[in-house]
């Protein structure tokens, strides 16, 4: 059977639909069917006032564990209780390995059914929450970064029509030309001379 | 002078693009005129306009934040405690820096100035693919900068970086030789062979695999040890524990460079013929550091029987933070001739 779980999370609330009154973290369950009828409930949710989890609840009820035996002290004449045996072989499995087995299942049935519905109420939080406070998937990239996978390509122009050209003023020197002019000549005549050949 | 009246042979302009800075070399009347940016950037609060205006550091406004370029924008860094960003890592543009781009185009806009004529042309140096990093190769980057060349009205000619420094560096050898360019983000070799590149690669350590690794073995940080390798350092002489460091690393650069060489070349061993002896040229601002030759001549020595090349002299570049864009400039200067 499913319940809803609900959690108080503010400072304490009133759901009059459900005659409730709850202090913050006050946990209550209802069946799921009552809780989803409950317009207050839902008033709440979506203020942030109360969390509400689906929970399954187990199908099958266990027996309930049989109290401990006490040993009486023995007194004089008192018949002195002995331990029982280890059961014959091929007798029938032993009861509390197939309680084990039981409760092992619907532990993990219950665990599985937990986390679906804690999925499914995120997904509706997420759907019905404003975009602004939707938490990034990612990381955001430090300003003048690029992600990995952004794309790299060349701009068609780089750099805007209407950048700014300020004055920024390179260092500037001068010198003489007799080295430059000297390999430039001699470049020229070496390609002149290849050309030639 | 205006634009008509500058006399032809001034056509032609050189780009150096590297990690650390972007050099240009233009031929003007004075003889070689070149300008420098820090290829750093960092970017504050509108609020910060003010600031800035006091303080004469020329910045550029873009929406609700001001970037502020270059050299300035390290010192801007140290006032506001930020650190400041860049659009390359490693010699390459860099993949994940959103405004890596627009900075760049900014930066070339203002180191390039603007063309003599329409299409002038402009050779922009490019690193080889590093052998170290075989995921990376240099397509994107190349990309990139012909379009942002293209668009401050050039005509864009892309050219490996170290054969920049043998046209500007060997020229008395009729242009063969083998370059080194230890630069911020990487170091780039190239050999070349008669005005033809032989080899070239590029392997992806440079200066700030320095600071990084110096900065974690003394317990700094890179930006206090680059601080301290650019303030000056005798790699022949270290005073403290830092410099030693910076003397160990420096040396295990060289060492992996020089290594890294000789595996290339066995591979291409039979592909074509070597060369007779040619000199080493080594440039880069990694290079600048006081007794580097000296330390890299010592390195070669231990591996000169085995090495694939015949070396015929080891030298520093005449002006290792320019060889490049003089390279470029002399390349971009053969397209106008006939």
């Amino acid at each position: 059977m499913r319940e809803a779980e609900i959690t108080c999370t503010c400072k304490q609330l009133r759901l009059n639909d459900l005659n409730l009154s709850l202090m913050q973290g006050d946990q209550v369950r209802l069946p799921e069917a009552v809780a989803r009828r409950s317009v207050d409930l839902e008033r709440y949710r979506q203020l942030g006032g109360v969390q509400v989890r689906y929970v399954e609840t187990a199908r099958q009820m266990r027996p309930a564990p049989r109290p401990p035996k006490v040993l009486a002290r023995p007194t004089a004449g008192t018949p002195v209780p002995t331990v029982p045996g280890p059961p014959p072989q091929g007798a029938a499995e032993p009861p509390l390995e197939e309680v084990v087995r039981v409760v092992v299942q619907e532990e993990l049935e219950r665990f599985r059914a937990q986390v679906l519905s804690e999925l499914r109420q995120m997904l509706l939080e997420f759907q019905r929450a404003p975009a602004s406070s939707a938490a990034p998937a990612v990381p955001a990239t430090p300003r003048g970064t690029v992600s990995e996978d952004a794309p790299v390509f060349i701009p068609a122009r780089i750099g805007g029509a209407d950048a700014v050209r300020a004055e920024i003023a390179p260092k500037t020197e001068s010198s003489t030309s007799e080295g430059v002019d000297g390999a430039a000549e001699a470049l020229r005549v070496a390609r002149r001379g290849r050309k030639r050949t | 002078m205006s634009k008509s009246e500058k006399p032809q042979s001034f056509r032609g302009i050189g780009l150096d693009i590297g990690t650390m800075n972007l050099v240009s070399a233009r031929r003007s009347a004075d003889g070689i005129s070149t300008k420098r940016m820090r290829d750093v950037f960092v970017d504050l609060p509108v609020s910060s306009r003010k600031m800035l205006k006091l303080s004469q550091v020329s910045f550029v406004e873009r929406g609700d934040e001001v970037l502020v370029l270059g050299d300035a924008a390290m010192e801007v860094a140290n006032v506001f405690g930020t650190t400041p960003r860049r659009p390359l890592s490693a010699g390459l543009v860099s993949s994940n820096e959103r405004d890596a781009l627009e900075v760049l185009k900014l930066l070339v806009l203002h180191v390039l100035g603007d063309p003599i004529e329409p299409d002038e042309v402009c050779y922009f140096s490019v690193p080889a693919s590093p052998l170290d990093q075989p995921g990376r190769d240099v397509i994107y980057h190349r990309g990139v900068f012909e379009r942002i060349v293209r668009e401050c009205g050039y005509k864009p000619f892309a050219a490996n970086e170290a054969m920049g420094i043998v046209f500007s560096e060997c020229a008395k050898e009729g242009f063969s030789g083998l370059a080194f360019s230890f630069g911020s983000g990487m170091t780039n070799v190239a050999l070349g062979i008669n005005t033809l590149e032989g080899l070239s690669f590029s392997v992806a350590r440079g200066g700030d695999w320095i600071d990084q690794h110096v900065a974690s073995s003394v317990g700094s940080t890179p930006a206090r040890i680059c601080a301290l390798k650019e303030g000056g350092v005798d790699l022949n002489a270290p005073r403290n524990r830092e410099e030693e460091a910076l003397a160990f690393y420096y040396k295990a650069l060289i060492e992996y460079a020089l290594d890294q060489v000789a595996l290339r070349f066995k591979a291409a061993e039979g592909q074509f013929q070597m060369p007779k002896a040619v000199p080493l040229i080594v440039s880069g601002g990694t290079a600048l550091a006081t007794g580097f030759l000296g330390l890299f001549k010592t390195v070669f020595t231990q591996r000169a029987k085995r090495f694939p090349v015949e070396i015929s002299e080891i030298r520093l570049a005449a002006e290792p933070l320019k060889a490049v864009a003089y390279g470029m400039l002399i390349q971009a200067q053969q397209e106008y001739e006939g």
